[in-house]
């Protein structure tokens, strides 16, 4: 007979945070968590060895750009020994081997990893200078994602259950439009439609780091607008059609069966649609972030595209590969939670 | 009539695909009096279920049903969205065929209760859905600890009887059981039967029993309809059809059954 019996009374998953440690522990091995974690480690290796390669790959001999910035700056030095001091300085005169040991150094065993000096911003720290920008632009991600994630998933369930009507026809495609838009094409068009045309909002707030919340909001309303526009057909046409996919199933049809309020049934389906969206979400990461750079060089807001992009233009290398350090570990660690996050949400997934 | 709880006539069922329409359930009548269990016996594809879905008003287009449900006076096939979910699960509830596959696999047991409770009976103290859980789950043999699960950590006649307590949730007058017991062994599949037939004197609920097993409608039925192709082809008390059948494919149906 099926009756289980000798089973442990227990309450698990059920929301407490001693719960979720005996959720996390039921449906993760240990096994699991460290094959995981050793592979972030090779990537995060990958990644170091990649940052290093890239500035050295880059066109003209590093030690000379700085030379001929501080020559602009003060055209008095002598410009052999300026170039023995940076090299010096920079460990440039190493073969690179050993520069790349130094770097490993500095990366690895310093907290906050140090990349020494801006070439720009001479006596500041590269890591200071992208730390500085990297708030502004974790607070545009998080701000427009949550819109836009929200919102997607509403949508996208509100279209699945309108299959075949009229409206279903009219926004699938012109959804598809959007998404095929890339987004620093939307933001010109956004620009020259509400800056240029309407007069509604200026494209250039000027707004530096550490300014009051309230100027930051204002500063960050109109490009958090565009990718939330930008990102919002990809989401929802993903989360309609896997709801489509499960409107078919045995439990939506009994769940009509029991005629449920329609906002407890929305719910229950929003819930159901919430897990191809965080595959979806976390697929699409890599592909946003480059966006929000181009976006925030764009608007010129002091963020990390800003500082990386300037820094790209003006062979500022200490602090191009503080910003791509910075993103890189962003995407690790955010895959990262990905990984460890879906089986909380699907409870059927478990990692063993 | 007095004691009549439905009353199906002249029923008829077209399925649409790819713009064809094919009639699958043709001219069925019948009635089902209080506290009766009517099974409904047919080979797969007989239309035996859709019959079901339709007194849930689940033909949704490009499906379509015509003839009449009447339940409290009122034809189900014609009632529009509002009053057709005050009768839904209040008044007529189901168990569904594939009863494994019926259970929102992302959220757990308690939550299906209390959705029910909810929206359906006005409950809404915390403390007091809990209570009523646990007395459900008892009602079918289940202890307590069931509904902090998931679905898929049960097995497959505790969910069954899991599905039928939440069928069983409002005490409602008619409940169609489609197939209940299909994915179930033998041992577990009359453990259920039993339980739902106890639960059904209990409530004196009414039964709509569709099955393609001729041992669990003579353990549960009181009255049977045979079916084929679409339509009713034999029906009656159940000894007069065990016993004397009159329809070819009654008959072989009931010579499967080793006396």
């Amino acid at each position: 007979m099926a009756t289980a019996t000798g089973q442990p009374i227990t309450k698990h998953g059920s929301g407490a945070f001693s719960n979720l440690w005996s959720s996390i522990k039921q449906r993760y091995s240990a096994r699991y968590i460290t094959r995981r974690i050793i592979g972030t480690i090779l990537v995060y290796i990958t990644t170091l060895i990649i940052i290093f390669i890239i500035p050295h790959l880059m066109p003209g001999n590093i030690a000379y750009q700085f030379v001929s910035r501080l020559l602009a700056i003060n055209p008095t030095i002598s410009p052999a020994k300026a170039l023995s001091i940076v090299e010096a300085e920079y460990g440039l005169n190493h073969p690179l081997y050993v520069q790349f040991e130094i770097y490993l150094k500095n990366v690895l065993l310093t907290f906050p990893p140090n990349f020494g000096n801006s070439f720009e911003f001479i006596s500041t720290p590269a890591m200071r200078i992208v730390m500085r920008a990297l708030p502004f632009t974790l607070l545009l991600i998080v701000i427009s994602q949550v819109i836009a994630w929200g919102s997607s998933i509403y949508l996208g369930v509100k279209l699945a259950l309108r299959k075949n009507h009229l409206s279903d026809k009219v926004a699938v495609p012109s959804l598809y439009m959007l998404y095929s838009i890339p987004i620093f094409w939307l933001a010109l068009i956004f620009i020259l439609i509400f800056t240029i045309d309407l007069h509604l909002i200026s494209s250039s707030i000027s707004v530096s780091a550490g300014a009051p919340f309230g100027k930051v909001m204002y500063a960050l309303a109109f490009p958090i607008a565009i990718v939330v526009v930008s990102t919002v057909p990809n989401h929802v046409l993903i989360i309609r059609s896997a709801t489509v996919d499960f409107l078919k199933s045995d439990f939506v049809m009994a769940l009509k069966a029991q005629g449920l309020k329609s906002s407890t049934f929305t719910l229950k389906l929003m819930k159901n649609a919430l897990l191809p969206s965080i595959t979806q979400f976390f697929m699409q990461f890599g592909y946003l972030i480059g966006g929000i750079y181009v976006i925030e060089s764009l608007f010129s807001l002091p963020g990390m595209g800003t500082v990386i992009i300037t820094a790209a233009i003006e062979y500022d290398y200490p602090v191009l590969e503080a910003g791509l350090f910075v993103t890189s570990v962003v995407m690790i660690v955010s895959n990262l939670i990905a990984d460890l996050l879906y089986p909380l949400l699907d409870p059927r997934v478990s990692y063993m | 009539m007095i004691g009549t709880v439905l009353q199906v006539e002249d029923l008829n069922i077209y399925y649409s695909t790819f713009g064809k329409s094919k009639r699958v359930v043709e001219d069925v009548s019948f009635t089902l009096k209080r506290g009766e269990i009517l099974g409904i016996i047919g080979e797969s594809g007989a239309g035996k279920s859709t019959i079901g879905k339709a007194i849930m008003g689940l033909i949704e287009p490009p499906d379509r049903a015509e003839g009449s449900i009447i339940f409290n006076g009122k034809n189900i096939l014609t009632m529009d969205r509002y009053l057709l979910d005050r009768i839904r699960w209040k008044k007529i509830s189901m168990i569904f065929q594939a009863s494994m596959n019926s259970l929102n696999p992302v959220q757990k047991i308690e939550d299906d209760f209390y959705s029910i409770f909810r929206d359906k009976m006005n409950i809404r103290d915390k403390r007091k859905m809990e209570k009523m859980t646990d007395e459900l789950l008892l009602s079918v043999s289940l202890p307590a600890y069931v509904k902090y699960r998931f679905p898929h950590e049960l097995s497959g006649g505790m969910r069954q009887r899991t599905v039928i307590a939440l069928a069983l949730t409002t005490s409602p007058d008619i409940v169609i059981a489609d197939e209940p017991t299909t994915a179930l062994d033998v041992i577990t599949e009359y453990f259920v039967l039993s339980i739902l037939k106890e639960r059904l004197r209990q409530s004196g609920s009414s039964m709509i029993f569709i099955t393609h097993d001729l041992m669990a409608i003579m353990y549960m039925a009181n009255r049977v309809l045979v079916m084929e192709k679409g339509r009713v082809v034999e029906s009656g008390a159940l000894e007069k059809i065990i016993n004397e059948p009159e329809n070819l494919y009654t008959k072989m149906l009931v010579s499967t059954i080793d006396r």
